[in-house]
């Protein structure tokens, strides 16, 4: 409670141009950001597209009301920017190439190996990736990832089944 | 419901407890159920410990970066980007024709802003036919003859001013009796100024150039403007200039400023009392005019009608008469006609001095100046012209592209 009340006095001194107050910000939040898009973009480009998204924050940080999660409206930017990013440089907004660490042996024992995992998600449709991105790998919630994903609460929920649902068909597929 | 599709909500805590029991009795009932349950679980499981752990770089240049940012940034810049054209369309101009006219020798001074220059023709000459317009509802129409068109006696009900001078001063039927004197001192002065003058100048081009300006920051005209020059003769432009009988002094000034003077003639016509004695006969003649239409209502013969028509007739000729001399004085009184006629100085023919070279090239630059300063007016006027056009288009650009950046919050 305390600590929500904080990060509201932060943000509204932060609206009201407090520098000490946007450089809170921005070192409260720029490991998860940051994280969130050196997993889409890679290191290099995820860097860049942090930076974009706090420059963003501290332009329309006035326009913040409150309604919802802080970190989740960042996120919500963040994705934009990795978005507008990747397809700059020609790339696909969701590629996994940067979400996992390379698999080892030892990790499909029970359904799939992390290769075949990770082959399985490349192949399911953008908005059944997008949500299990936003859910499995960021750890978001129904509402955050409807937030940050621009759809209704139950799409996300439909999409996630349906992707896993998927996910278990390709994997079955997939020779042991 | 379907209990199948609400298993990965279960198993990630999106279920109210009362679904969620539904649920979990539906999966332990239903094998089937139960291994779609096990393995979204542990596919769920399997991609957190797949995941990659970035080490985190680069916060030391957001936090750089974070700092405030002034709202409305663009739109300053645009202002300071537009005062920069206006002040710089005005300045450059000025700035170069003071530095030429070092150049030819000539202690002149500037003639006019560069305001002045933009002043249309019709502006320009409107102030002799504003002029002519205000002697025209002053006169005749509104004073005399108003009272007479009201079949009122001059001296009964009738303003007792007219033109701005007192009625006793036109009417000799309320002079009576009034010193010449008092009247002469409430007429205001009509006096024709010409003056004549011959200047050398530096460049003749320019000179005519800025005495044009010049006359028409005076809400003065140019009459007449001739020029002539061979490769044996030296270039010369006369020109014959109408300016505001106020501003004639100070026109004479600039214009002395422009080179040197070699000749100067001037004279002035005092028609002040012309011009009284003029609008007293228009008034004498009108009144003589309403009294023969007074006579030709009563009249019942044809030739007394007759003969009183052609009366009227005459009256009616020397009203006009009189009042186109009274409207000539006025306009020459109120507009000074100057004569001006400028010839090139004789160039030096000694070589040039060893300091040329900078001068030339101080000229090249400034020329260049004024050049740029000139480009940047006109883009600075095209950009604000076409403003309508392209500020909505750029607006919704960074309207959208903000949009595009930030989610609904």
């Amino acid at each position: 409670m305390h600590e929500r009340s904080g990060m509201e006095e932060r943000i509204n001194r932060a609206k009201r141009g407090d520098r000490t107050a946007l450089g809170e910000l921005v070192s409260e939040h720029y490991p998860r950001v940051y994280r969130f898009c050196a997993r889409r973009l890679g290191d290099d480009l995820g860097q860049d597209a942090a930076q974009e998204t706090f420059v963003t924050m501290q332009r329309t940080i006035s326009r913040y009301e409150g309604r919802s999660c802080f970190e989740t409206w960042l996120l919500g930017v963040a994705h934009n920017h990795c978005r507008n990013l990747a397809r700059k440089r020609m790339r696909d907004p969701l590629a996994l190439d940067d979400t996992f660490e390379a698999p080892s042996a030892d990790h499909g024992a029970q359904c799939a190996d992390g290769e075949s995992l990770r082959s399985a998600l490349e192949k399911l449709s953008p908005e059944h990736r997008e949500v299990v991105l936003l859910h499995e790998v960021e750890g978001l919630s129904y509402a955050e990832v409807a937030e940050v994903a621009g759809v209704p609460e139950g799409t996300v929920k439909s999409r996630l089944y349906h992707a896993f649902r998927n996910l278990r068909e390709i994997l079955s597929e997939v020779p042991a | 419901m379907n209990e199948r599709e609400d298993i990965k909500a279960y198993i990630d805590g999106e279920l109210s407890s009362e679904r969620a029991n539904e649920v979990r009795l539906a999966i332990e009932s239903d094998p089937a159920l139960m291994q779609e349950y096990t393995f979204m679980k542990d596919t769920s499981s399997k991609i957190a410990s797949l995941l990659r752990q970035p080490q985190v770089q680069g916060a030391e240049k957001a936090l750089q970066a974070a700092r405030p940012v002034r709202k409305f940034r663009w739109i300053e810049g645009i202002a300071v980007a537009g005062a920069v054209v206006v002040l710089g369309a005005m300045i450059f101009p000025y700035f170069a024709q003071a530095k030429l006219a070092t150049k030819g020798g000539g202690a002149r001074t500037n003639v006019a802003t560069s305001f002045d220059a933009d002043l249309e023709q019709a502006d320009m000459e409107s102030l002799a036919s504003d002029a002519e317009a205000k002697w025209r509802d002053e006169g005749q129409p509104r004073d005399l003859g108003g009272d007479i068109d009201n079949g009122l006696a001059p001296s009964m009900g009738a303003p007792t001013e007219i033109l701005g001078y007192p009625r006793a001063a036109q009417d000799p039927t309320l002079s009576a009796g009034a010193p010449m004197a008092e009247d002469a001192e409430a007429l205001v002065r009509q006096v024709i100024k010409d003056g004549s003058y011959a200047f050398e100048v530096a460049d003749v081009q320019k000179a005519v150039d800025d005495t044009t300006i010049m006359v028409k920051g005076y809400k003065g005209y140019v009459e007449s403007n001739s020029n002539s020059g061979t490769e044996e003769s030296k270039p010369r432009a006369f020109m014959t200039l109408r300016v505001p009988e106020q501003h004639y002094e100070d026109a004479i000034t600039k214009l002395k400023s422009l080179g040197k003077l070699r000749s100067e003639n001037t004279s002035g016509q005092d028609v002040t009392a012309k011009v009284a004695d003029i609008e007293a006969r228009i008034k004498t003649l009108k009144v003589e005019e309403e009294s023969y239409r007074e006579l030709l209502r009563h009249a019942n013969k044809v030739g007394d009608i007759l003969d009183i028509k052609e009366r009227i007739s005459v009256v009616r000729q020397q009203i006009e008469s009189y009042d186109a001399q009274r409207l000539t004085m006025r306009r020459l009184a109120a507009l000074s006609t100057i004569t001006v006629q400028f010839e090139e100085e004789a160039k030096a023919t000694d070589e040039p001095k060893p300091d040329d070279w900078f001068d030339d090239t101080k000229l090249s630059a400034i020329l260049m100046l004024k050049g740029i300063g000139k480009f940047i007016a006109q883009a600075g006027t095209f950009l604000f012209v076409l403003s309508p056009v392209w500020l909505p288009a750029l607006l919704f650009a960074l309207w959208f592209r903000r949009r595009a950046l930030t989610p609904a919050v």
